[in-house]
C-alpha cells in the first residue's frame, strides 16, 4: 500500500500517541462492522462467510472423510488449505494462514470427537479462500474457520451398525451412516475451535482490526491463538515489509492481554450467530 | 419489430426545449417494447435495456446497436444533446475534464515529468516544468534531472493539482501552478466514488474545527490541519519564484493536535457516511454531516450503518433547497 512520508508520519504519530487516534476514531478493540453468515454450502459438514467493511471476504468450508486407522492410534487428522485470490500458492502469506490454523486445530481438537468405531475415523478438510483482501487476512480467516466449524455437523452411525458403542470387539465391517441429517452430531456441542487474532503494535499501543493504512505504519503484530477460555500460542508477525522482529516482554504481554480480551468478545459474537 | 410511432405529439417540458419521449413496454407477439415516441431525460435503464428504436438519434458513449435498436450497455441514467443519445454511468472511473481539482499520487518518475495516479482510465502526467520549482531556479534541461525530480516529487507522495489538457486517448496533463497546489502534508487521505463528488467552483474548503478540505474531483479526498496556506496571501505571479521557497517540497508534518486528528477523523467518517448512503459530496453537506455527528462522542461510534444512515438523513433534511 503506497504512503507518502507525510502520511505515514501522521498515522504513525496518531497511533503513538497515549490515549491513540484511529484514522476513524474507534478504540483499540473496536471491530468494524462484519456481515457473516453460516450453512451457505450444502454440499459440505459446515460453511461460513465473512465480509468485513472493507471489501474483504472468505469463505469456508469443511468437510469430513472417513479414514481407516491403526487400533490405538492417537493421530488427529486435519487438514487445512487457504486459497488467497491474487498470491500464488505456497507464499509465506498462505503458509502462516494454514499452517497456524492447522496446528492449533489439531492442538485442541479432542480425538474422541472424530471417533466412528474402534477402525474408523473422521479426517477433517478445512478449505478456504479469500476473495479479497486489504488487510492482513489472517483474523478474517480464522474467524470465518470459526464459524464454519461452530456449523459443522458428523453423520451418526445407522442404528443398527456394528460396532457402534463397544470398546473391545474388532468390529468388522464398514460403518453405516445415518441418512438422517438432522440426527447428525455438531461438532462443537462440547467443543470450541481455537480462535487466532492478529494485533498490531505502534509503539505502546494496540490495535484489533487493523486496516490496510494502520498495518503499513505499524512496527509489527502479534498474533495469539485463544482456546479454551485462554490465550494457548502466540507469534510474532510481519505486517510490513520493516516490521521490528523482537518486542518488549511488556509490549509483548500487554498486546496478549488486549488480544484475550478481544478474542473473548469475538468468540461470544461468532456463538451468537449459530442457534443449536 | 416494433413500429415508431410518430402520431405523438410534441411536449414541451417546463425547463427547456425538450421532445421527451417515453417507452411504453406492452408487448407485442416476439416480446419487444413498443416505443410510443418518448424518452424521459435522466431515465434511468441497466444493461441490455432498449433504450430507443428511431433511427434518427445518434448513439454515444453507454449505448450498443444491433439493427436499428439501440440497448444500454451500462447502468446508468439517458442524456441527450441534441441529437446524441448517451447513457451516463451511474459508477464509472473518473473521466478527466479541463480546469478539474484532482488530488494524484506519484507512480513514477520520469525523464522530465512524473505519472500521477488519479484514479482515471491512464495515469496522468506531470511535466517538469508544470510545476514551481522553488527559489526561482530555472529548469533543468541536464542529465541531472531525474535525481533532482526526485527530490521535488518522489513515488507515494501526495499532490493536488489541476486538469491542464487532456489527450487525445484521455490522459490527463497536469500543473501545479499556483500556491494553492503542490505536496499535501499535515492531513489523511482517503477516496470515494467519484461520482458522488459534487462539482463546483472551488474545491478547498476551510472547515470549522480546524480543519481544511481538499475535494478532489476524482473523488480524491485530503482533510488536514487548517494552517494559512501561501497561496491564500494572494501572491501574484512575479513574486511566485521568490515566495515559493523549499518547504513547498517538505516531507515534514508539523505539530498536529489531539483534537485536530479527532476533527480530522470525525470529518472522514462523515463523508464515508454521505458515501454510504449514495449522497453527493459538497462542502454543505460534509459540514452539516459534521454538525449531526457531534450527537456520538466518539468519532469511532461513526463506523455503524445505522449511524450512517441517521446521519445521512439529517443532512438531506438540513440542506434541502
Amino acid at each position: 500500500m503506497p504512503l507518502s512520508l507525510t502520511e505515514e508520519s501522521y498515522l504513525n504519530v496518531s497511533l503513538s500517541q497515549r490515549p491513540p487516534c484511529r484514522p476513524d476514531g474507534r478504540n483499540h478493540l473496536q471491530f468494524r462492522p462484519i456481515d457473516a453468515a453460516a450453512g451457505i454450502l450444502p454440499t459440505t459438514n459446515g460453511s461460513a462467510r465473512i465480509r468485513l467493511d472493507d471489501g474483504g471476504e472468505c469463505i469456508v468450508g469443511v468437510k469430513a472423510e472417513v479414514i481407516a486407522v491403526s487400533r490405538g492410534s492417537e493421530v488427529i487428522s486435519v487438514e487445512v488449505d487457504c486459497d488467497i485470490v491474487g498470491l500464488p500458492a505456497n507464499s509465506p502469506l498462505q503458509n502462516l494462514l494454514c499452517a497456524t490454523l492447522e496446528t492449533a486445530i489439531k492442538n485442541s481438537l479432542p480425538l474422541r470427537l472424530l471417533r466412528i468405531t474402534n477402525k474408523y475415523r473422521y479426517k477433517i478438510f478445512v478449505d478456504g479462500i479469500i476473495l479479497d483482501h486489504v488487510s492482513h487476512p489472517l483474523t478474517l480467516f480464522s474467524m470465518t474457520t470459526y464459524l464454519a466449524l461452530l456449523d459443522t455437523r458428523l453423520p451418526r452411525l445407522a442404528p443398527d451398525s456394528a460396532g457402534r458403542d463397544n470398546d473391545d470387539k474388532d468390529d468388522i465391517g464398514i460403518p453405516q451412516f445415518s441418512s438422517d441429517w438432522d440426527d447428525a452430531d455438531r461438532l462443537c456441542q462440547n467443543w470450541s475451535p481455537p480462535l487466532v487474532q492478529l494485533g498490531i503494535i505502534v509503539g505502546k499501543n494496540v490495535f484489533v482490526d487493523a486496516t490496510g493504512e494502520e498495518a503499513e505504519v505499524s512496527d509489527g503484530g502479534l498474533l495469539t491463538v485463544w482456546h479454551d477460555g485462554r490465550v494457548v500460542g502466540l507469534r510474532v508477525v510481519k505486517t510490513r515489509d520493516s516490521s521490528k522482529q523482537v518486542f518488549s516482554v511488556s509490549s509483548i504481554s500487554n498486546a496478549v492481554e488486549v488480544l484475550a480480551n478481544a478474542s473473548r468478545d469475538i468468540e461470544k459474537a461468532l456463538k451468537g450467530i449459530i442457534t443449536y | 419489430m416494433s413500429d415508431a410511432d410518430s402520431a405523438e405529439p410534441e411536449q414541451e417540458s417546463d425547463d427547456d426545449d425538450e421532445r421527451i419521449f417515453s417507452l411504453d413496454h406492452t408487448e407485442t407477439g416476439d416480446g419487444d417494447a413498443r416505443v410510443t415516441g418518448v424518452v424521459k431525460s435522466r431515465h434511468i435503464v441497466t444493461p441490455g435495456e432498449l433504450v430507443t428504436a428511431e433511427s434518427m438519434w445518434m448513439r454515444g458513449h453507454g449505448t450498443y446497436s444491433v439493427g436499428v435498436k439501440s440497448y444500454s450497455s451500462v447502468a446508468g441514467t439517458i442524456t441527450r444533446v441534441n441529437k446524441l443519445l448517451s447513457v451516463a454511468p451511474l459508477r464509472g472511473r473518473y473521466d478527466p475534464k479541463i480546469g478539474d481539482h484532482v488530488i494524484g499520487r506519484i507512480i513514477d518518475v520520469g525523464t522530465r515529468s512524473w505519472h500521477v495516479d488519479i484514479g482515471a482510465k491512464q495515469a496522468a502526467v506531470l511535466m517538469l516544468g508544470s510545476v514551481n520549482l522553488p527559489g526561482g531556479v530555472q529548469r533543468r534541461k541536464s542529465e541531472s534531472d531525474e535525481l533532482q525530480m526526485r527530490a521535488f516529487l518522489k513515488e507515494g507522495d501526495l499532490l493536488n493539482a489541476e486538469v491542464q489538457a487532456v489527450f487525445t486517448d484521455g490522459a490527463a496533463s497536469l500543473h501545479t501552478r499556483s500556491l494553492n497546489y503542490g505536496k499535501l502534508r499535515n492531513g489523511y487521505f482517503f477516496t470515494i466514488p467519484s461520482s458522488l463528488v459534487v462539482r463546483s467552483k472551488y474545491h478547498t474548503f476551510d472547515l470549522p474545527g480546524g480543519v481544511d478540505l481538499v475535494l478532489g474531483v476524482n473523488g480524491y479526498i485530503w482533510l488536514r490541519k487548517h494552517t494559512q496556506q501561501l497561496g491564500e496571501q494572494g501572491v501574484s505571479i512575479t513574486r511566485l519564484a521568490e515566495e515559493a521557497g523549499w518547504e513547498i517540497y517538505s516531507d515534514e508534518n508539523e505539530y498536529i493536535s489531539p483534537s485536530i486528528r479527532e476533527n480530522i477523523g470525525r470529518y472522514a467518517n462523515a463523508i464515508k457516511a454521505l458515501q454510504y448512503c449514495e449522497v453527493g459530496v459538497n462542502e454543505a453537506r460534509v459540514i452539516a454531516a459534521y454538525e449531526a455527528s457531534k450527537e456520538y462522542k466518539s468519532p469511532g461510534e461513526m463506523i455503524e450503518n445505522d449511524v450512517k444512515k441517521r446521519i445521512a438523513k439529517h443532512v438531506l433534511l438540513a440542506t434541502k433547497g
